[in-house]
């Protein structure tokens, strides 16, 4: 790929194109335009947000989190930074129509923006449209839970103005016209056409919910209380009409008795739909535990063939769901009735054996996985790739994202069925590989602005700026009163207005109203600081004025639409006055980063991140404590997908050894390291002493291995062999026919004093791959696979079907009730209960095979971590910074993760979790400086006494004691201006910019004056 | 300064709300742009944690006047900055503390954790608190300091 892609790298064409707003396309729009790259992130619904918006909760956290997308420091939900961020346009409500490609590879890419029929510079959000709308037709996000208008917000967090008009709902009354003081709408509005010249293309469409009413027999759309999963997560949303109680929508009343149905739209293949969605186990898991937290009277039962709960941290999460009281049953209800009356429901349940019954449940949730969707496969077709035979994206098995184009990369749950951390990680990876095709990074230079006024020592001056918000505010507040009340707090000098603040021509009238008034301090009093704050800063910076002269009074959100009324905004501005008057002003500057990056690993993670990296410009310093690169890789023979390791660790191998930006130490390892985010200093044994390395930032990637199977008779019988083991027999061509027994999740998914606890993920797919490479050598051969869960996730359902089709029988066994394997010369018994006959079964095999999970080398992530401030978990394996946003992050910034060393993975995800890393840490360390924070913390100097308090508080290690001037330090790299520090301090030596305690102090006076 | 409240017979509490930037805050944005309507009882204060209200901050509400105090932070496992919220928790467990020495019923101060998404429960605690609030009367701190 890289030596195609390298030929044709764009030149000129700096902007990248992203196509999906979803978590994966946000994750790769941030991703690239925080590496200083031009995004146009285009989404086919009036918002972003995908699938995310619709989530309260997620697992296993049962919280959010996706703020930690962001590359450095958390700030908003990512579609909110989309929004924001400089570099990122977003074009919401737009299609692809066209795509040119031309010679050197570059697209023209022509979109259609569909017309919302409101003018968002117009409007409002007064909400005086929707109210009068006659129309009611059922809301599509929440899948029809309830109703919405023809005009109206896509969903309720919707950022900025998101009113839209549904043109096939509207009747074209024109009340809402009429109620519109603004005017801002317009039912004529015509689409309009946007082109786009981009170097690089991120597919991100994500997957469709599967339409439950597809599978007619299980009653949705007949019976009021089936609901699909998309509509039962909406009810569990603390903005539903039951504020997140589940209820039955016949009566309203609470459930008793909840059934959640798996596997609807799933690995169904007489349905067309033949993979597993790989998130509904998990989801259902997480819906279940809310019900029963919010109604602990009612009975949750879980239907499902197998529980695939092969995340990190999600096996976990099925005990919780199981000591929650939680039921779990193996089968798969065929067809669900209604009782006449009560609207009760009775599920038709075949299990295991040769019994069905039916079952009453009040309330039944389908858990609807994924379809491809038809848009997705469109737009992929458009760029000119292929979707694979599942109908999902798909792709190069070792390109993960990458397509048949040069250029264009795929990302999320289109690419193959994924869960929020995998997304994320895709959009990471996909921005990687689309910043490099652009080329060269360090081509977007800062635009360098003047030194900022800050007024420093003069008497404040301060000038108050109401934003009327054109007439949304001066319905709700007695202007003229509140101008009055602004006037008689002292240091005010002037009192404007504008009409509408946050529209660029309104900010430019801010600034100009400032500088007219000739102040020292600006008061905004418009609406929320999350809104208006930056971009206020943002236009007195560019004028020369420093941003910490302006303070925002929230007039709108937390006066006037609460029904605060004039009383609560005059108090609002005068305490933001007196934030004003006290306000301090950081040296604004960037703290200088080091290019250099250190990789400690040189498996395929490790020489994957390598790779990626210095494709995108940064030096690297590859570390391999064995004197061969290659890790696992050289010990994979084949893959499950049909992939060559061998062929990989080669080509990875000699590319890393080539490239002139990657340094490559063998038999070496990291002895001490010291240092933070931009400058670490790490001492490096190599054969030829020892080397001394300055670098900004560190990619741990130590990987894990096959763990040693303790129990089943390994090592009593050369019959008895791991599943590695067996590869390697396999691939040399030594099994001879005959009778196979494996054996699932040895020592693995168990509690017990040495057993792994985890899921590894990959054993159930290696059991696949062996089983099929062995009836490849033997069409004959007699193979049983015993296991608990059938872990085959997303398209790898494929290959077990096919190993089911092929002959090879698949027996489940329960914990209390193992397979016992007695060693018997040449031969191995096994025996094991068969579910089906209720009795046990004597298999005299030729070979048995344990499936034993991976392990970390603990006690060197252990020493690891130690070196370099970051944690790792119970098991030993790293921990992430956040497990559904930031999982290639290490809970320190400047260190990232890559592969095994986090957590079990197959080669792709080791690949794509590297990509990932590397995409995240050129976004920080690449460009090679951080700008300090405005609200970074900071010492008075003459009252400080070294205690110390500040330094232990402090999550990111930004603060240091100076033994020689007998003061605490702060790093303003690492500063993330929490806080943290200032209310530690019992001196109050520990300020912090933007919130002194004379700030605050002051401001309560006004408030409550 | 604004104008100052007629004076009435019926007593209206006064809340000062301490709320984070990244979770409660942006709930009070989503309770206000979602038109949940909730008395107008509440001040509120914008910083960046939870974690970072200091005790002071709240005692000299108190003898500002204020009738109560709302803290709001982050759900546990949320905070943008790791633990704010849980040092959030463990001061307002040692004002309580204080709070009884010093003749203040400790239910005046409530530590909420609202997410960005939860505007509905904002608008519903800052109601039930006004209500909790009002049916305990002034609070007589300022009037103690009133010397």
């Amino acid at each position: 790929m890289d030596e195609a892609l390298n030929e044709q790298t764009g030149q000129g064409s700096d902007t990248a194109l992203v196509v999906g707003g979803g978590l994966a396309g946000m994750q790769a729009a941030l991703v690239l335009a925080e590496q200083g790259r031009r995004v146009v992130l285009v989404e086919a619904r009036p918002a972003l947000g995908g699938f995310f918006p619709l989530l309260d909760n997620q697992f296993p956290t049962q919280s959010c989190g996706v703020c930690f997308m962001a590359c450095d420091t958390p700030t908003y939900c990512p579609f909110v930074q989309c929004e924001l961020h400089p570099n990122v346009e977003v074009v919401t409500f737009a299609a692809v129509e066209g795509v040119e490609r031309d010679a050197e590879g570059r697209f023209r890419v022509r979109l259609v923006e569909r017309p919302t029929c409101v003018d968002p510079d117009a409007c409002t959000d007064c909400g005086a449209c929707e109210e009068v709308c006659p129309v009611s037709v059922p809301r599509e996000f929440g899948d029809g839970l309830e109703t919405r208008k023809a005009v109206f917000r896509y969903y309720p967090k919707a950022v900025g103005k998101a009113y839209v008009v549904d043109p096939d709902a509207c009747t074209r009354c024109g009340k809402c016209v009429e109620a519109c003081d603004p005017g801002a709408i317009d039912l004529d509005a015509e689409p309009r056409e946007v082109v786009v010249e981009a170097g690089a293309v991120v597919l991100a469409p994500g997957a469709d919910a599967f339409p439950a009413s597809r599978r007619e027999e299980l009653g949705y759309g007949r019976y009021p209380n089936v609901l699909s999963a998309v509509r039962f997560e909406r009810m569990l949303a603390a903005g539903s009409p039951s504020s997140g109680r589940p209820v039955r929508p016949s009566d309203g009343r609470p459930p008793r008795s909840i059934a959640f149905v798996q596997c609807v739209g799933s690995r169904d293949a007489e349905g067309g739909q033949g993979h597993c969605s790989s998130v509904c186990c998990m989801f259902a898991l997480k819906q279940a535990l809310f019900a029963k937290e919010r109604l602990p009277e009612a009975e949750v039962t879980v239907y499902y063939m197998d529980l695939r709960t092969f995340g990190k941290g999600y096996e976990a999460y099925l005990r919780r769901a199981e000591a929650a009281g939680i039921r779990f049953v193996r089968a798969v209800p065929s067809v669900v009735r209604e009782v006449p009356g009560s609207r009760d429901l009775l599920l038709q349940v075949a299990g295991e054996g040769p019994a069905s019954a039916e079952v009453p449940h009040d309330l039944v949730v389908l858990s609807t996985g994924f379809c491809p969707g038809t848009a997705g496969q469109d737009l992929l077709r458009a760029f000119g790739a292929e979707p694979d035979a599942s109908g999902f994206g798909g792709g190069p098995e070792f390109e993960p994202c990458a397509t048949a184009v040069p250029g264009v990369y795929l990302a999320g749950a289109f690419r193959e069925p994924r869960d929020i951390p995998e997304s994320v990680l895709d959009g990471a990876r996909a921005a990687a590989l689309a910043a490099e095709r652009l080329g060269a990074a360090d081509a977007a230079e800062e635009p360098r602005l003047p030194a900022p006024a800050d007024f420093r020592g003069e008497e404040p001056r301060v000038a108050v700026v109401l934003c009327e918000c054109e007439g949304f505010n001066t319905d709700r507040a007695d202007f003229d009163a509140l101008d009055r009340a602004a006037r008689e707090v002292p240091g005010v000098v002037a009192v404007e207005r504008v009409a509408h603040a946050c529209s660029r021509a309104g900010l430019e009238e801010v600034r100009n109203r400032f500088a007219a008034a000739e102040a020292n301090r600006l008061v905004l009093g418009a609406c929320s600081h999350r809104i208006v704050e930056q971009l206020v800063r943002g236009v007195l910076r560019r004028s020369g004025f420093h941003p910490g002269l302006v303070t925002v009074a929230n007039l709108r959100e937390a006066c006037l639409e609460a029904g605060g009324g004039t009383r609560a905004a005059a108090d609002a501005v005068a305490a933001a006055v007196r934030e004003a008057w006290y306000a301090g002003f950081p040296e604004l500057r960037s703290e200088s980063l080091e290019r250099t990056v250190l990789v400690v690993g040189g498996g395929a993670a490790g020489m994957e991140a390598a790779l990626r990296l210095a494709g995108l410009g940064l030096s690297v310093h590859l570390v391999e404590k064995e004197p061969a690169l290659g890790g696992n890789l050289a010990t994979s023979r084949f893959t499950l997908r049909g992939g060559d390791p061998q062929a990989l660790r080669e080509d990875l191998a000699a590319r890393v050894e080539a490239h002139p930006a990657v340094k490559v130490h063998l038999g070496t390892r990291v002895e001490a390291a010291t240092g933070r985010l931009g400058a670490f200093r790490s001492v490096l044994q190599t054969p030829e002493g020892e080397v001394e390395l300055l670098h900004g930032a560190v990619v741990l990637a130590t990987g894990a291995r096959e763990a040693e199977p303790r129990s089943y008779g390994y090592g009593q019988s050369p019959r008895i062999v791991t599943q590695k083991e067996f590869e390697a027999l396999l691939a040399e061509g030594r099994v001879p026919e005959g009778r196979v027994v494996m054996i699932q999740c040895v020592e693995s998914r168990e509690e017990a004093e040495g057993c792994r606890p985890w899921c590894s993920r990959v054993c159930c797919t290696h059991a696949l791959k062996n089983a099929r490479r062995l009836l490849d050598l033997h069409p004959g051969a007699g193979i049983t696979v015993l296991y608990r869960d059938l872990r085959a996730y997303g398209t790898y359902e494929a290959q077990y079907r096919d190993a089911r089709d092929r002959g090879v029988v698949f027996v489940s066994y329960d914990l209390d009730r193992r397979p016992r394997v007695e060693p018997d010369g040449e031969r191995v018994r096994v025996r094991y209960i068969d579910p089906a006959l209720g009795q046990e079964v004597t298999e005299e095999a030729d070979w048995v095979v344990l499936s034993v999970g991976m392990a970390p080398d603990a006690a060197e992530n252990a020493r690891l971590a130690d070196l370099y401030g970051v944690e790792v978990d119970a098991h030993g394996f790293f921990r992430e910074k956040n497990p559904k946003a930031a999982l290639a992050d290490a809970t320190r910034p400047g260190v990232y993760l890559a592969g095994l060393c986090h957590g079990p993975k197959h080669i792709e995800e080791s690949l794509v979790h590297a990509g990932a890393a590397a995409g995240r840490c050129a976004a920080v360390v690449g460009r090679g400086a951080r700008p300090v924070s405005e609200n970074v913390s900071y010492v008075v100097e003459k009252i400080c006494s070294r205690c110390g308090v500040c330094v232990e508080v402090c999550p990111y290690g930004a603060r240091s004691l100076d033994m020689d001037e007998n003061v605490a330090r702060v790093d303003p790299v690492l500063c993330r201006a929490c806080g943290a520090c200032t209310m530690a301090c019992p001196n109050k030596a520990a300020q912090q910019y933007g919130s002194s305690p004379k700030q605050m102090l002051m401001a309560l006076d006004e408030l409550l004056g | 300064m604004a104008e100052t409240a007629p004076k009435t017979e019926a007593f209206e509490p006064r809340i000062v709300a301490f709320l984070c930037h990244w979770c409660t805050y942006t709930g009070a944005d989503l309770a206000g742009t979602t038109r949940q309507q909730y008395p107008p009882n509440i001040r509120v204060v914008h910083l960046m944690c939870s974690g970072a209200v200091d005790v002071v901050y709240v005692l000299k509400a108190l003898m500002d006047g204020a009738d109560g105090v709302l803290i709001g932070g982050c759900h546990p496992g949320d905070c943008h900055y790791e633990s704010g919220n849980y040092k959030a928790r463990r001061r307002v467990a040692i004002l309580r503390n204080i709070l009884g020495q010093l003749g203040i019923p400790e239910d005046r101060i409530w530590l909420r954790w609202i997410s960005a998404s939860e505007g509905k429960k904002f608008a519903e605690t800052v109601t039930e608190m006004t209500e909790a609030i009002r049916a305990m009367g002034p609070c007589e701190f300022k009037q103690h300091w009133d010397v």
